[in-house]
């Protein structure tokens, strides 16, 4: 059987024509960095930390502990693609051009269907929002971080970049430098929103950066599930995107983080996400990766107190010419705390999936425990697959467990599926739609139903 | 005449340089039960992989006839779709893969008749069929051979076979690891499948207690990859006086 690559099944991969009414050249400078502030009209503590970002950005080397990023040049990149001169609520009003992409993608016959409210992020800004009147009435906030900034200004104040500073690593001094669009979500106490929101992120221009930042408040006994969802146009030339997730779950809060990464394979994917979590709360980043050339991400969470709780479900697929380099990472410093972080990886087609997990847990950390959990699966002889948990305990009183197969799919299993009429293909799909089957239960059904599809479209006979 | 389901004609199947199988010759025609005994190391399940086109098996000599065609060159999957199915021993389990999903998409892919899997497999009619095998009805939702004891494995392969309804069925030891009750709820199943569909068994066994319930046409003894005899059932009560060695 021929084997089909990646490429030729991208379905995401069109492009449209540059509709972009301001870009900056590329390359990265103070004066770029003050230009994106000064044409986002931004209060002076915002152009200050962005400036200083910058610097640290500067002085910080490429890590070299993971991937080998050596081909991503910085220079070789737009750092701010203005899509359109204003937002809009209804689809109506946005830009065709841009309206045509996202109708291709399905987003506003989703909005309808299955969330409580969306986002769309075409290049640097998001050009479409839009949240149910009940929610706003309850006082729940979801717009673009930039309008946030405008609108909101103490509150945006008080919880932006304390969990994620600039100096935490290279990219996200990168992202504080030039940031812009992500979402802004506020949950008030006790307010619990049922249905999921969603974001859509779009990279349409050629040699682009998007950079977006999300910013989610849980307020005390609230309750949130987001979802985002991305893809890009299929370029020669690579494109970055390297985002920062900020998430405060406060004392008895639930929030849920939903990642459906789709990225065309000229994307380098390498973002940090993480959320601080109060007594009681509970966080759960469900991070699926599918796309991008390369994916370098590890969400994580901070057990600050008593009783928090933090589950990281991961799954990636690695194809031809892709690194899914992905993983979870927990840190306990309270009692009575609990993390789990479960991967499922699949390799094909020549891909590499490499799971890296770390779990502290420290000193007063009593009762804590942890499971860790990795599983990959390769396809054929060409994928590879690698593992690097790695623990550090400081507290006797605690319980870690850890588990972790890597394995071909088994002959035994695809002869018996044959043996019951299904083709080689066939039986390789239901093997890894069971393989997975522990994530896509934790994700709302027509998601999974999609995710289904989409694995199923990646997935082609050997 | 009686139609030929299976001709085995001078049969030699190995796997890399070894022979296993050596020059067998086997006819079943349609709505018959064979029996296929010997002891253990034999080469009996073998030859039941061999008619399944394992892909570790690689025929010698001969070949395998299924409804006159020469299937030596059939895909598994293609074998199954022409109506043969293997009840194995030791099926391997699915972990996410729930036993309804399962059998849809195998009935969808292996019905002779244009029917709708879906209809044809609703959780109804799943549960009467389980409910023939003495099974518990939260089966439908369990992952297929996950976690199954045993005696779970076998009757899941019977309720396959009730479901698929195929034409050649080769029972692999779907006697070893069953109690009585068990053992006669499924060949209570399996003879009235046999009397609806008129199927034709291949039935693998080291043990003659499953003749009780299911009455073999003939009888075949194999031993180091060979059939040394082929008789009626009263070869039956002769193994059971004698063994083996002594034919």
């Amino acid at each position: 059987m021929a084997i089909k690559t990646y490429k030729e099944d991208y379905r995401y991969g069109f492009s449209m024509p540059d509709v972009s009414i301001y870009r900056t050249p590329k390359g990265l400078s103070e004066k770029i960095v003050e230009k994106i502030s000064y044409l986002k009209n931004e209060p002076a503590w915002m152009r200050k930390f962005r400036l200083k970002s910058y610097k640290i950005f500067s002085a910080k080397k490429k890590p070299t502990w993971g991937v080998n990023l050596s081909n991503l040049d910085f220079k070789d990149i737009h750092y701010f693609v203005r899509p359109a001169d204003k937002q809009s609520n209804n689809w109506h009003n946005v830009p065709k051009r841009i309206k045509d992409t996202f109708d291709k993608l399905g987003i506003p016959e989703a909005e309808k269907k299955i969330f409580a409210g969306i986002g769309a992020q075409y290049d640097s800004e998001v050009i479409y929002h839009s949240l149910k009147q009940d929610l706003e009435k309850k006082g729940v906030i979801f717009m673009d971080t930039d309008g946030a900034l405008k609108k909101y200004p103490d509150l945006f104040k008080e919880y932006f970049g304390k969990i994620v500073p600039p100096g935490d690593n290279k990219f996200a001094a990168l992202n504080s430098a030039v940031w812009s669009g992500g979402s802004f979500i506020y949950v008030p106490k006790n307010v619990s929103v049922e249905i999921p929101l969603q974001a859509y992120f779009r990279i349409n221009a050629q040699s682009m950066g998007q950079f977006e930042r999300t910013l989610i408040v849980a307020e005390e006994g609230s309750n949130i599930h987001y979802l985002e969802a991305c893809s890009a146009p299929l370029y020669t030339k690579n494109s970055l995107h390297s985002a920062v997730v900020e998430i405060y779950v406060k004392k008895n809060a639930k929030v849920q983080y939903t990642t459906i990464q789709n990225w065309s394979n000229n994307v380098y994917n390498l973002v940090t996400k993480r959320a601080f979590v109060k007594e009681e709360g509970s966080m759960r980043w469900l991070d699926g990766n599918i796309g991008s050339k390369v994916t370098m991400k590890y969400p994580s969470g901070v057990l600050q107190e008593k009783g928090a709780k933090l589950e990281v479900l991961s799954f990636a697929l690695a194809s031809k010419n892709q690194i899914q380099d992905a993983g979870g990472k927990a840190i306990h410093l309270a009692p009575y705390t609990s993390s789990s972080i479960i991967s499922k990886s699949i390799s094909q087609n020549g891909g590499k999936s490499i799971f890296r997990a770390l779990t502290k847990m420290a000193k007063n950390a009593k009762k804590s425990k942890t499971h860790m959990r990795c599983d990959a699966l390769m396809l054929d002889d060409n994928s590879k697959a690698e593992t690097f948990p790695s623990f550090q305990i400081d507290e006797n009183d605690v319980v870690a467990t850890h588990e972790a197969t890597v394995g071909k799919i088994g002959r035994e299993q695809l002869f018996y599926l044959m043996s019951r009429g299904l083709t080689e293909e066939e039986a390789t799909k239901m093997i890894v739609s069971g393989f997975l089957e522990p994530i896509t239960k934790e994700i709302p059904l027509e998601y999974a139903v999609e995710l289904n599809r989409l694995m199923n479209m990646e997935i082609k006979g050997f | 005449m009686t139609k030929s389901m299976l001709k085995i004609r001078n049969l030699e199947v190995g796997s890399g340089q070894k022979t296993i199988i050596k020059k067998i010759n086997l006819l079943i025609k349609k709505g018959e039960i064979h029996f296929l005994l010997g002891p253990n190391g034999a080469g009996k399940s073998t030859l039941g992989l061999a008619i399944m086109g394992h892909p570790d098996l690689n025929i010698k000599q001969g070949e395998i006839r299924f409804k006159n065609k020469n299937i030596n060159k059939k895909t598994t999957d293609e074998r199954a779709r022409m109506g043969i199915f293997l009840a194995f021993q030791q099926p391997v389990g699915f972990e996410g893969v729930k036993l309804l999903e399962f059998l849809r998409t195998s009935l969808n892919k292996t019905s002779l008749l244009k029917i709708d899997a879906h209809t044809a497999t609703t959780r109804e009619t799943l549960v009467s069929n389980l409910t023939k095998l003495d099974m518990d009805k939260e089966f439908v939702d369990r992952f297929l051979n996950w976690g199954f004891s045993g005696g779970e494995k076998r009757k899941s392969e019977v309720l396959q076979l009730l479901i698929l309804k195929p034409q050649l069925i080769i029972l692999d030891e779907i006697d070893s690891g069953l109690d009585i009750d068990s053992l006669r709820y499924v060949t209570r199943a399996l003879s009235r499948l046999k009397r609806e569909s008129n199927a034709s068994f291949l039935v693998i066994t080291h043990h003659s207690r499953i003749a009780q319930f299911l009455k073999p046409d003939f009888v075949h003894i194999m031993t180091q990859g060979e059939i040394i005899k082929s008789a009626g059932k009263k070869l039956i009560g002769h193994i059971e006086k004698y063994g083996y060695k002594n034919i």
